[in-house]
């Protein structure tokens, strides 16, 4: 791991690091450098990568709303569990077409411990392939990893999670089916690991869902705030992930 | 959160397109980019047995271009009841 300390300022962009397939960035969702207004419910976050892949909810009350001041002093985009709020891409993507490598990076804070906290799916018609959540419920009992105030905390399944804190989760996974996975940090400290998040990605009906949808009281999608996410097509190295670190520390404080 | 209830689902079917109605949905203010269909789907609560949608919040509602009022949004809105749960 590369030694980097947080500055003020940051020049770097995700779209410096190649490979970058998603970018929602909560301080911009309309992806014009113009915020909405504060409580606005949005149909569309745009994405600010080159994919171009814009997730929409068309329903009003499960639309998203932009919130200014909300994770340490920055806007983020705000979700309900219980109103199912999501947002969804068309069907017909291919960005996860023959992938077996990625780096997704999220910005969240949950305001409550219920719930499984969904926060990124790639599924089809009937099946998640990634499934990148705070909690991991059967059966997909596997293994992520959240950093919070210095301390590695594994889930397992259990909520482990505390409310109303900024968490910056990096879920990952390098070649096929059994290689190392997951994490990370608030610190920049990188911690490696085990076996993964993800089942078969989908092969048709191909489509994301931000944060994960399936809501009530027993559902997945996220109870809090999301401040960006990244999605590569690719798993990073040391020296760019310190960088991505870096650069989501200046800009959320965290 | 409060939803809007009955145990008949056209009631609330019905009180959906009111509550659409009032804030002018469906629009295609950017055909194919930003539209709102329709205000909430209508789900089934199991352990209830109640259909239900989620009541407008109290502060109101906005896309950014119209804001609505919770009282404006429910104008008219009749034959449900209101229950809160998580």
């Amino acid at each position: 791991m590369i030694g980097v300390t947080a500055s003020t300022n940051f020049t770097t962009t995700p779209k410096q690091i190649s490979s970058l397939g998603l970018w929602y960035d909560g301080q911009d969702p309309d992806g014009d450098n113009a915020p909405p207004a504060n409580g606005t419910a949005l149909a569309t976050w745009a994405d600010k990568s080159a994919s171009g892949i814009n997730i929409t909810q068309a329903t009003g009350s499960q639309q998203m709303t932009y919130q200014t001041n909300v994770i340490n002093g920055k806007a983020a985009m705000l979700g309900s569990n219980a109103a199912q709020k999501y947002f969804r891409s068309a069907s017909t993507i291919t960005l996860f077409d023959g992938l077996n490598s990625y780096c997704l990076f999220a910005v969240v804070r949950p305001t409550s411990t219920a719930n499984n906290c969904g926060l990124f799916t790639a599924l089809d018609a009937s099946n998640f392939g990634i499934y990148a959540n705070l909690k991991i419920p059967s059966p997909f009992a596997q293994i992520q990893h959240i950093v919070s105030g210095g301390v590695d905390t594994v889930n397992t399944g259990s909520s482990t999670w505390t409310a109303n804190t900024n968490y910056l989760v990096r879920y990952s996974r390098d070649g096929g089916a059994a290689s190392s996975q997951s994490i990370v940090m608030s610190t920049g400290t990188t911690a490696t690991l085990n076996p993964l998040v993800q089942g078969a990605l989908p092969t048709s009906n191909k489509q994301i869902s931000i944060p994960t949808n399936g809501g009530g009281p027993s559902g997945n999608t996220l109870n809090g705030y999301l401040g960006e996410e990244l999605f590569y097509t690719r798993m990073l190295n040391s020296i760019e992930i310190a960088i991505l670190v870096n650069y989501s520390k200046c800009k959320w404080a965290i | 959160m409060i939803f809007l209830t009955h145990a008949t689902e056209q009631n609330v079917i019905d009180a959906e397109a009111k509550i659409s109605a009032n804030c002018h949905f469906p629009n295609q203010r950017i055909p194919e980019y930003k539209s709102t269909q329709r205000w909430a789907e209508v789900f089934y609560n199991e352990s209830l047995e109640v259909f239900y949608i989620v009541k407008p919040p109290s502060d109101g509602w906005s896309d950014g271009v119209e804001t609505f009022t919770q009282s404006e949004m429910m104008e008219g809105v009749t034959g449900v009841e209101e229950k809160e749960w998580e």
